[in-house]
């Protein structure tokens, strides 16, 4: 049915290799995802709900895990592992150890009687050893492939020859113990490293000794259905349900071992402690932190509302000990707050929000085939190719990349997808014209907005051999990176900038269209026709394209804050970068520098956080530092939000001596003139309980990236827009780039406020995607789909305006006609007929009728 | 021999989280009464009154609805569609001096294994207590009755 040829090798089944998979299937490609486990899902398999909608996590993953499953052109090795990867890009020999799981996955039918015999019982992994299961089980009920497995281990017919137990009670004899480990050789053309994280527990804190003192996993498992409690929130030691919880954030992250931030913290304990007061109201729950990291799209919202609404308590203060106490199964927490006042509180539990290293297995292997991995073990990536391992041919996604939280690892896998199907092909379509035929999905994509994001999908469909219209509403290519000049890396953005739009502008099959903007758009996935105006004419073009990209971009903060636009010394962010690159003398001759975090960014107005702001402060502060390494530097905060790996710059900043000074949004700082007009900022600082007066000579404002106009657009397409004026996807965890309509997707700051390096791999993301509507041979359409008789309809309209799909259209007899490719086939329209004219293909009236009569 | 009064019960459940909990609640060999027998449609808002009402005339003592979540339906708005109209086929019940409780909607998502078994068991508890329904146009070989 496809038209490509190709297989890679996703290393890893977790959240991010059954993303890559998927994608990489739907296009065509053949997988090969290999997995150590005995199932697919990896960690968040273990997760109860996710952040930050609270959806559980089983629920939302499992049409991926089904589909993943059942798909034709994905084969699933369980219980497997990496031993040696040969050859190059394009040809790799790979050699795969599989496990044998001494039962046949194809006769297993789950009846559990196996189990309920086996008389070895041993601690369970999957519930962090929190319950007992049998040698042989079931990881939990959900497990795909949904099979037993024997733990060969702790397995009485191994470690004492001759019990046969399960084998006997096996009513399907899917019991065989004569299954042996196997060698697997595959070829591929690419592979990808989704190996994910591990979680170390720190020797501190006594864990080992106090049953009350507990990890964040184990509190998920304690707190999931499946799970060791049966979901019902009890503490370890006396199963009794406690009354005030700790959470202690940075346990195994920004220490001297494990110098960056694991990302995801913050918003899962914000998440488990809003579940530990839905499950018993009257429950304390306080989160003692560092600063707050709840970067993400709708994460600050989130944080607002788990303080005034779910009422969870936050401290500032870095916990050192917990201390039993004694007579009880409770703890005993000492801490300091910022004035110096030492407290001690009692609680009944605490959990340790561990921090996320890469998969120990596979930084082994990737030291073997000679990955490059920075210091703390992570693959070593370029922003500007934030899927590329040094090796070509070899991609990494998700949180072996480095730590991300789950949406951020399904878009990195569907970039690492995109990247390694350029691979496994090489395919270059020559630029003729296409003939538009009913059944094919037309070979083009139309991407709005030509910055770095809109030019790197761009790039990622023409070279997979798509015609690609690129719809830029200014009169050049580049976007807003064109303000920048290094990354939070240092990597040099003016250069890759300049690149990229010559291999875009060269590039025979894209169509770039300056000046120009969308006036109309109709159609179905496969199937779009779009009309072009250029501003500066009356000149339109019509556009036959099979997906559309959305690469519109954001806009920055006009404030009128701080004496912004009154005082020519106060500046926005890439004003710096300006003067940086251009006025060397003018930072050699400054003495004082402050730069001022948050303007504009999480207040009421705008209660996102606009994620750049921290890293591009402290890049550029670290610059003007190497020109003029006697300037003063102030940096003035909120929280300071380097996430990630970018926290190794926060710490270089320390030591270069920049001095942080924290400030509360009701104590923001302020910024005056005197009549010579130089400038004098006044800000309370929280350690010493007094007023800072600092005279600098320039003042920079990270303000707030704001959505651009996207009324407009939203209205064109029939899109959401989120509470904040960014559009809004389909699902916020698990469908990142993509909208509830088909065919039409979004990346870049169009969706949230993002550096470049994220940016860039949503692009690829969204690339990814469009291809597994464009590499089809057909446009796919429902088979369940609804149809109007005429002879009964009466043309009352109602299917037209209640169907979800928007698929009615209105013929020129003013009589409906249901478009089969956009037909989800509900069956709203046939039940809400009111004469009955409309029956859905597979499932029309007499079909219910019937199956009710079976029964009755 | 008359025996306990075992209700038929039709459970219209759609095909994402109801289908879901109820597969899962399988798995994990939660019991619920064998009352209940389940038809599966792609979403709640398929069913309409015509079905409900077809289901009780031919034989149904009770019938209830399933559908996902609010605010999780796959097309938007089926199961409010499906809430609205249950409650006009409980007036339309009423008219006929059916009992109201016999047709009832729940909102289960894909993860509550538990919640469908409970469902179930309120489900039929409640149509027991009701009695068979006072129509029946077929003469039903209902196995335990009379």
């Amino acid at each position: 049915m496809f038209s490509k040829v190709g297989s890679v090798l996703v290393i890893g089944g977790g959240i991010a290799g059954i993303q890559a998979s998927l994608d990489l299937a739907d296009s065509g490609y053949f997988v090969y995802l290999i997995e150590k486990a005995s199932f697919i899902g990896g960690k968040t398999a273990q997760l109860d709900k996710t952040y930050p909608l609270n959806d559980c996590s089983f629920c939302i993953r499992s049409d991926k895990h089904m589909e993943c499953i059942s798909h034709t052109n994905i084969k699933i090795l369980t219980l497997s592992e990496v031993k040696d990867i040969k050859g190059s890009s394009g040809d790799f020999e790979a050699t795969i150890i599989q496990h044998p799981r001494y039962v046949d996955i194809d006769k297993c039918t789950n009846c559990g009687l196996c189990a309920e015999r086996c008389p070895e019982e041993v601690n369970d992994e999957f519930n962090e050893g929190l319950g007992k299961r049998k040698v042989i089980y079931l990881e939990f009920p959900e497990a795909a492939p949904n099979s037993y497995v024997i733990d060969r281990k702790n397995c009485l017919h191994f470690t004492e020859a001759g019990c046969n137990i399960c084998k006997e009670a096996c009513m399907e004899k899917a019991i065989d113990f004569d299954q042996k480990e196997q060698n697997i050789s595959l070829n591929v053309g690419s592979i990808i490293f989704a190996a994910g994280f591990d979680s170390i527990i720190p020797p501190y804190y006594d864990y080992d000794k106090l049953p009350n003192v507990i990890t964040s996993m184990e509190f998920e498992r304690i707190h999931s259905l499946n799970g060791p409690y049966g979901g019902h929130l009890v503490r370890p030691s006396d199963r009794k349900e406690p009354s005030n919880i700790a959470w202690l954030q940075c346990i195994g992250s920004r220490d001297i071992y494990h110098n960056y931030c694991s990302s995801v913290c913050c918003m899962y304990a914000i998440k488990q402690a809003i579940l530990a007061r839905r499950s018993n109201k009257m429950l304390n729950a306080t989160i003692f932190f560092m600063d707050m990291r709840v970067c993400g799209k709708d994460h600050e919202r989130y944080y607002n509302h788990a303080k005034n609404e779910d009422n969870i308590r936050f401290v500032r203060s870095k916990v050192h000990n917990v201390f039993p106490v004694s007579g009880t199964d409770d703890l005993l927490i000492r801490y300091a707050d910022e004035q110096g006042n030492i407290y001690e509180e009692i609680f009944n539990m605490v959990v340790l929000s561990l921090g996320l290293e890469p998969s120990h297995d596979a930084v082994r292997l990737a030291g073997n085939l000679g990955i490059t991995l920075d210091k703390n073990n992570f693959v070593e990536t370029s922003s500007f190719t934030p899927v590329n391992t040094s090796i070509p041919g070899i991609y990494v996604c998700g949180a072996f990349n480095a730590p991300k939280d789950i949406s951020e690892s399904i878009t990195e896998a569907s970039a690492a997808a995109c990247a390694s199907s350029l691979n496994a092909v090489s395919k270059v379509a020559l630029p003729e014209p296409f003939e538009v035929t009913e059944q094919k999905p037309v070979p083009a994509g139309l991407i709005i907005g030509g910055g770095v994001t809109g030019m790197v999908s761009g790039l990622c469909l023409a070279d997979q051999g798509y015609k690609v219209y690129l719809v830029e509403k200014t009169n050049k290519l580049g976007g807003h990176a064109l303000k920048l000049r290094k990354t939070f890396k240092g990597e040099d953005v003016k250069s890759y900038i300049k690149e990229l739009i010559d291999k875009v502008e060269n590039h025979p099959l894209i169509d770039v269209c300056l000046n120009s903007e969308v006036k109309h758009t109709d159609g179905y996935a496969g199937n779009f026709s779009t009309r072009i105006a250029i501003s500066s004419s009356t000149e339109t073009k019509n556009i036959k394209h099979g997906v559309t990209i959305i690469s519109t971009g954001a806009d920055f903060l006009r404030t009128s804050e701080y004496l912004y636009g009154k005082n020519s010394r106060v500046l926005i962010w890439f004003h710096t970068d300006k003067i940086l690159s251009e006025e060397p003398n003018t930072i050699e001759k400054a003495n004082t520098w402050v730069f001022i975090l948050c303007v504009g960014s999480r207040e009421p107005e705008r209660p996102y956080c606009s994620k750049i702001c921290c890293s591009s402060a402290l890049r550029n502060a670290m610059e003007l530092k190497k020109l003029n390494p006697d300037m003063e530097i102030y940096v003035l905060y909120r929280d300071m939000r380097t996430y990630g790996l970018i926290e190794d710059l926060y710490t270089e900043a320390r030591d270069k001596g920049i001095v942080f000074i924290r400030y509360k949004l009701d104590g923001k700082p302020e910024v005056e003139e005197d009549q010579d007009g130089k400038l004098m900022v006044r800000v309370k600082d929280n350690l010493l309980g007094e007023d800072l007066i600092i005279q600098p000579d320039f003042v920079t404002l990270q303000t707030a990236i704001v959505p651009g106009n996207n009324e407009n657009l939203a209205k064109l397409f029939k899109l959401p827009v989120d509470q904040d004026g960014f559009l809004k996807e389909a699902h916020k965890k698990f469908k990142p780039v993509e909208f509830t309509a088909k065919g039409i997707y979004f990346a870049g700051l169009v969706h949230s406020p993002k550096p470049i390096d994220e940016a860039i791999s949503q692009a690829q993301a969204a690339a990814a995607k469009a291809v597994t509507v464009l590499s089809r041979e057909y446009i796919s359409t429902n088979t369940e789909v609804a149809s109007i008789d005429l002879k009964l309809c009466v043309a009352c309209l109602t299917c037209a305006r209640i169907c979800p799909a928007g698929a009615l259209i209105i013929n020129g007899m003013g009589k409906p006609y249901i478009e089969p490719q956009k037909c989800f086939g509900c069956g709203i329209c046939a039940v809400e007929c009111p004469v009955k004219a409309i029956s859905l293909e597979h499932f029309n009236n007499d079909l219910i009728l019937t199956e009710c009569e079976a029964f009755l | 021999m008359k025996g306990k009064f075992e209700p038929l019960i039709l459970a219209f459940c759609c095909n994402y989280c109801p289908s879901c909990s109820a597969d899962l609640a399988g798995s994990l060999k939660m019991q619920y009464p064998s009352n209940i027998r389940i038809v599966k449609v792609p979403c709640i808002g398929t069913i309409g009154a015509i079905h409900i009402l077809k289901a009780l005339e031919n034989g149904a003592d009770g019938v209830c609805l399933v559908g996902c979540s609010e605010g999780k339906c796959e097309y938007s708005s089926g199961n409010y569609r499906a809430r609205k109209r249950v409650q006009y086929v409980k007036n339309l019940l009423g008219k006929l001096s059916i009992e109201k409780e016999r047709l009832e909607i729940y909102n289960i998502s894909a993860g509550e294994a538990r919640k469908f078994c409970e469902v179930a068991r309120e489900v039929t508890e409640t149509v027991r207590s009701l009695g068979p329904i006072p129509l029946k146009t077929k003469a039903i070989s209902n196995s335990k009755e009379e």
